[in-house]
């Protein structure tokens, strides 16, 4: 329990904000659905993507019914946001976890043989990392057709690059420090030494920078929805909320409102947890 | 930086004063307050969605740049927005030929272009030969002159055409065809003139400024050789004529309510929604009119490669499965009229009698269980043979209606239980997709123009690729009305054979037709001269305003 | 140090090259060609009469904009004009690509270099202050504040200025769009530069934004890490006011991060600009790469990508440059 005490009031209420965007992302389905099931859940009985579109009003002012509104077919936006908020997480997970993977993977690899195989990967690293990425992505989802495989290749573009430079700069650090001298003396395999002993201390930076990432992930992925060019169309999202509060700002604010607070907490909540693991995890940046 | 704060601070302050006192003198308009001679000296401004591409109208592919032709430059026709009726503009009279192969046109002898040199035969034969001219980048405008031989300089006034066959468009297309002076567009590579963004002409205005992205200004041709023929007398009113870009259409809606902007063409959306209410009305016309040929539609056309859509029925189906009223409703406020066939509602080429397709789902699933489409498996969907009833819809991402149909469209036939997917592609891909048969369905607009032809649309050799028979629509009598329509020259005859036409597509339903776009004009009332709108619309060339409310000359003149 | 710079500006091209290769082979390969969208586009979506397309003429357009020769000959026929800086002709409208990304240019850059001055008159107090009193109040607001900035995205942000403050249904204080509004040919200088400065404050807001936050973090952090330092102990040691040891030691050493900062900002100028300048229409580099990835102009596109990546690099170059002049300690010998 003492552990605990020395968690400051900030990674509290982040790290609950992020439970609540989590608790929100898994249970989306049982608050907003169209499907007829219980009396009690879902709490609201709107489907994301579906409306009546008989029944209700497009782009209708917040009511007792529809909490936030409607949107310019006539979706409940409450609906819509819940999911978006669902969509967007799950997806820049995904981003993020494939960023990971390949960045600590190659970050290791050319920490680990160094020499020819370090130099051409890092070439490979500064074309990628100096294109104008925004450009480029918007490029490539403009040419080739809507759909998630094409927006996850193109958010882990050059995602992965961050990763890569933590993993390669603690490999180069470690690979001459004891332990592992001490290991490869005593005649502890190549994988064994990658695995066993570089990699698990090395991954402290990673892991730091994982909030901050998803944060940033978020936001891009609402940029490119934003312009038009996000999740396939039908599929709830924030940034395409926002896209519609662009086109309708002068008479529908709770397209605007909720869908852009709604990603400003979730963005928040993750770079103050973000902070608060840093500031414990690495004692540099605490005072 | 302490006075940049200071001055941001006046300025907010400020602002909102001197935009008080420009909109209550415009609210204290009476429409038959003011008579008299209209005033020569206030500007008129006017909304571009996107900054055109070039100012040279043969290079010029986009339909923005087109607004602003017609005042630069001069055509040897023009069809009068009153009398829909075409009249001679750079040309005296004109004389067609019995076998309709040949035209002869006598331009005005007084006619001069900017720089004061006369318009002559010569000029109006160069600016046909540039279509056919391979080095010029004109292709878009090669394929529609195929029929165009030859052009003859008969004598300094008179050129004559020369057509590989009769057709009724024929007049319309050597008509409305700019003229662009030879000793200026002669010199140089074409494509890349210093001209195409400083046009030289012959018409009313001169191209003052062009800010690229911002604005075009136009200043009147003090010289116009126009003025000195009676009917044009009154025309022309405005010193400086102002077109405004900007791309995002809510910002011109607000750039007009601030008085910025004083007359655009909206589109349906924007009209019911953003130029609304009585304090608007009482500052702007806002005038919805008809027109013969109308101002396009909107359709969701069926791959009828796809077996599917093969069946009459089923086509009738899915077009009953559209909500058009409710769409209309909700999305529009009954604005929208809703399409029955190529042309709108009250054109004589259409056969009155046509009705509406209504929603009804009811009918529609008859239809369908008559064609062996019925819910065998309990899945909510239908199906057929072991297939379900499922396709794809294509359309471009850009425009918000086109999204929203597809998605309330999209629904609706989800509760027929029928299973339509989107996708939204970029327009050249989109294109390429729909060139090349590949798409189930897909959802696009075609625009009109005057006395148009139906038959690149729907007759069968156009379904190659290239061609706009994009779904492959065939059908023998429609090939046969179409082509002796074309060379039909007499007006009621080709009317007849195209109520005919019209009865057929209404009956195989290839397309579901959905709206008719509106013609709409939304325009300041410190202008006059807007009413009575004419059979081709208001004649923007007699706008003015009259004296005492004038907005800008005034500025000018401190 | 010669030797250094010379190797860095070698590299620099090696990457600048293999960026643009890479755009190129990317864009030539992508679905749908350029010329049809010229022949075929309508307005709003709509085709025309005109729109039919024979292959013929397609074939003569492929010729005319050089499409039938093989990719990497393209690729070397481009290098060769960019050599010259000659960037092409624009598919969409037959100008020169370099005068179109000229008048473009100068707007951007007001933004993007006004946006960072801002950030850094508003990020450096803000730092020094919390800095200054490390963990108080002032220090947690301005940490949680920068955080909340950082975290801030800038069409969130514009998106709900215009809302409130673009004359919708709440306050009608700013105009929406553009630089500049109808009549400013007409106004006086006075006039002029308050009606540009109106037009200036909603964008820049959302330009300054998030490097504000980014100066201030980094401020707080260098100003701490200075008055951590031996030389700050021995200023106190030896008596000097608290205000002097602070401004003459610790604060002009705590700048030093910074400006190498500004440094790598400076490429954020053009790839932050698309969406604000998109939703403002603001005419600059921005609107003009989106404008011309939905026009298909591959000669503006690939200028697009040469320079995006050319400021990135000079970025990181330049930034690198002024660690090393700022701070004479750091050599590269």
């Amino acid at each position: 329990m003492r552990f605990l005490k020395q968690i400051p009031k900030l990674a509290w209420i982040s790290g609950s904000f992020v439970f609540l965007f989590v608790l929100l992302t898994i249970c989306a389905p049982w608050i907003a659905n169209n499907a007829e099931t219980g009396h009690f859940f879902p709490l609201v009985k709107f489907g994301p993507e579906t409306a009546d579109i008989f029944e209700t009003e497009f782009l209708a002012a917040p009511d007792q019914v529809h909490l936030m509104g409607t949107d310019y077919v006539g979706r409940d936006v409450f609906a819509r946001l819940v999911h978006g908020i669902s969509n967007s997480l799950y997806f820049s997970l995904a981003v993020v976890a494939i960023c990971l993977i390949l960045g600590t993977i190659i970050g290791g690899i050319m920490g680990f043989f160094g020499g020819w195989i370090d130099l051409v990967l890092s070439r490979v690293m500064e074309i990628i990392g100096n294109f104008p990425i925004f450009l480029l992505q918007l490029t490539l989802l403009a040419f080739l057709s809507q759909g998630y495989g094409v927006l996850l290749f193109v958010m882990t573009l050059a995602g992965w690059i961050p990763y890569c430079r933590f993993v390669r700069a603690e490999f180069f650090k470690l690979r001459n420090q004891e332990f592992v001298l001490a290991a490869k003396a005593l005649g502890a395999s190549r994988t064994r030494i990658f695995f066993r002993h570089l990699l698990p201390n090395s991954l402290t930076p990673v892991i730091i920078y994982v909030p901050f990432d998803l944060s940033s992930t978020i936001i891009s992925l609402g940029a490119l929805s934003f312009l038009g060019f996000g999740e396939p169309i039908n599929v709830a999202s924030l940034g395409e909320l926002l896209k519609q509060a662009k086109d309708h700002f002068l008479d529908a604010w709770w397209l605007a409102v909720f869908p852009g607070g709604a990603l400003f907490l979730m963005t928040l909540s993750f770079s103050l947890f973000g902070a608060s693991i840093r500031d414990l995890l690495d004692p540099r940046y605490s005072d | 930086m302490k006075n940049e704060f200071y001055a941001l601070l006046i300025l907010v302050i400020l602002l909102p004063l001197t935009a008080c006192n420009k909109s209550e003198k415009a609210s204290a308009i009476n429409e038959s307050d003011y008579s008299g001679p209209p005033v020569k000296n206030d500007w008129m401004i006017s909304w571009l969605s996107a900054n055109p591409d070039t100012l040279n109208p043969v290079l010029n592919t986009d339909g923005y740049a087109t607004q602003i032709f017609p005042l630069v430059f001069d055509t040897l026709l023009f069809w009068d927005a009153m009398t829909g009726k075409p009249t001679g503009r750079l040309a005296e009279s004109w004389k067609i030929s019995d076998s309709g192969l040949e035209y002869d046109f006598f331009i005005r002898k007084n006619a001069k272009f900017h720089d004061g040199s006369p318009v002559t035969a010569e000029d109006v034969k160069f600016s046909f030969d540039l279509i056919k001219d391979p080095k010029v980048d004109a292709a878009h405008i090669q394929n529609y002159f195929q029929s165009l031989k030859k052009v003859e300089v008969i004598g300094p006034y008179q050129v004559r055409f020369y057509l590989s066959e009769s057709y009724f468009r024929h007049l319309i297309m050597l008509g409305l065809y700019e003229v662009l002076p030879k000793h200026i567009y002669a010199k140089g590579d074409f494509n890349t003139l210093p001209q195409n963004r400083a046009p030289v002409g012959s018409g009313p205005y001169i191209l003052e400024k062009w800010d690229q992205g911002r604005s075009i200004e136009l200043k009147r041709n003090p010289d116009y050789w126009g003025l000195s023929v009676p009917e044009w007398k009154d025309s022309y009113n405005f010193e400086r004529i102002i077109f405004r870009i900007i791309m995002e259409e809510s910002v011109a809606a607000m750039a007009l309510k601030k008085g910025e902007i004083d007359i655009l063409s909206p589109n349906p959306n924007q009209y019911v929604k953003d130029f609304v209410g009585p304090e608007f009305e009482s500052k702007y016309y806002r005038l919805k009119y008809s027109t013969p040929d109308g101002n396009g539609f909107r359709f969701i056309g069926w791959n009828l490669q796809r077996k599917m859509f093969q069946s009459k029925k089923v086509r009738q189906a899915l077009a009953m499965l559209l909500p058009r009223e409710e769409i209309n409703k909700k999305m529009y406020k009954e604005l929208m009229t809703l399409s029955v066939g190529p042309l709108p509602q009250g054109s004589p080429k259409l056969d009155p009698s046509i009705k509406p397709i209504p929603y009804d789902q009811e009918a529609a699933l008859k239809l369908l269980k008559e064609e062996g489409w019925t819910d065998s498996d309990g899945d909510g969907l239908l199906d057929k043979a072991g297939q379900p009833f499922k396709f794809e819809i294509l359309f471009t991402a850009q425009s918000d209606e086109v999204e929203r149909i597809a998605l309330i469209y999209r629904e609706a036939l989800r509760r027929a239980g029928i299973q339509m997917d989107l996708k939204a592609l970029e327009w050249t891909v989109f294109l390429k997709d729909i060139t090349e048969g590949n798409f189930d369905t897909h959802m696009m607009a075609w625009g009109s123009s005057l006395d148009s032809d139906p038959y690149q649309i729907w007759h069968s050799s156009q379904s190659v690729k290239g061609g706009s028979n994009r779904i492959h629509y065939k059908n023998e009598r429609v090939d046969e009305i179409l082509t002796i329509a074309r060379t039909t020259l007499d007006e009621t005859k080709r009317n007849k054979l195209y109520q005919e036409f019209s009865r057929i597509l209404a009956e195989e339903a290839p397309y579901v037709f959905v709206f008719e776009r509106p013609n709409l004009l939304v325009a300041s009332k410190r202008f006059r001269g807007v009413l009575p709108i004419g059979v081709l619309g208001p004649d923007g060339d007699k706008f003015f305003t009259p004296p005492g409310l004038e907005l800008y000359g005034k500025l000018e003149a401190q | 140090m010669k030797a250094y710079i010379l190797k860095r500006f070698l590299l620099l091209f090696l990457t600048l090259w293999g960026i643009t290769l890479c755009s190129f082979v990317m864009l030539q390969l992508a679905p749908g060609s350029p010329l049809e969208m010229k022949i075929q586009r309508g307005k709003d979506g709509s085709l025309g009469e005109k729109s039919a397309v024979s292959e013929e003429v397609i074939q003569r357009l492929r010729v005319q904009y050089h499409l039938d020769k093989p990719i990497l000959v393209r690729y070397g026929l481009w290098l060769k004009d960019i050599a010259r800086l000659d960037f092409g002709t624009s598919f969409a409208d037959h100008r020169p690509v370099i005068s179109k990304i000229a008048e473009r240019v100068p707007i951007s850059l007001i933004f993007g270099i006004s946006g960072i001055i801002i950030a850094l008159l508003l990020g450096i107090p803000l730092g020094l202050l919390s800095g200054a009193h490390p963990n108080t109040w002032l220090d947690r607001s301005v940490a949680f504040g920068s955080i909340a900035f950082y975290a801030l995205p800038s069409y969130v942000l514009g998106i709900l200025l215009l809302t409130f403050l673009g004359g919708g249904e709440f306050l009608n204080l700013f105009p929406i769009y553009g630089i500049q509004s109808d009549a400013y040919s007409s106004l006086s200088l006075v006039g002029k530069i308050l009606d540009r400065l109106h037009h200036f404050v909603l964008p820049c807001i959302c330009y300054s934004l998030g490097g504000l936050a980014f100066i201030a973090q980094q401020q707080r952090a260098s100003i701490l890490d200075a008055l951590n330092q031996d030389y700050i102990r021995t200023a106190r040691a030896k008596g000097l006011p608290e205000w002097l040891v602070f401004m003459k030691h610790a604060f002009r050493n705590s700048l030093i991060p910074t400006v190498t900062i500004v440094g790598a900002m400076l490429p954020g100028i053009l790839g932050a600009s698309v969406i604000i300048e998109v939703l403002f229409s603001i005419p600059g580099l921005g609107l003009l790469s989106f404008e011309s990835l939905l026009q298909r102009d591959y000669p503006t596109i690939m200028a697009n990508f040469t320079i995006g990546s050319l400021l990135s690099l000079a970025g990181i170059f330049l930034s690198d440059l002024l660690y090393v002049i700022v701070d004479p300690r750091i050599s590269f010998d």
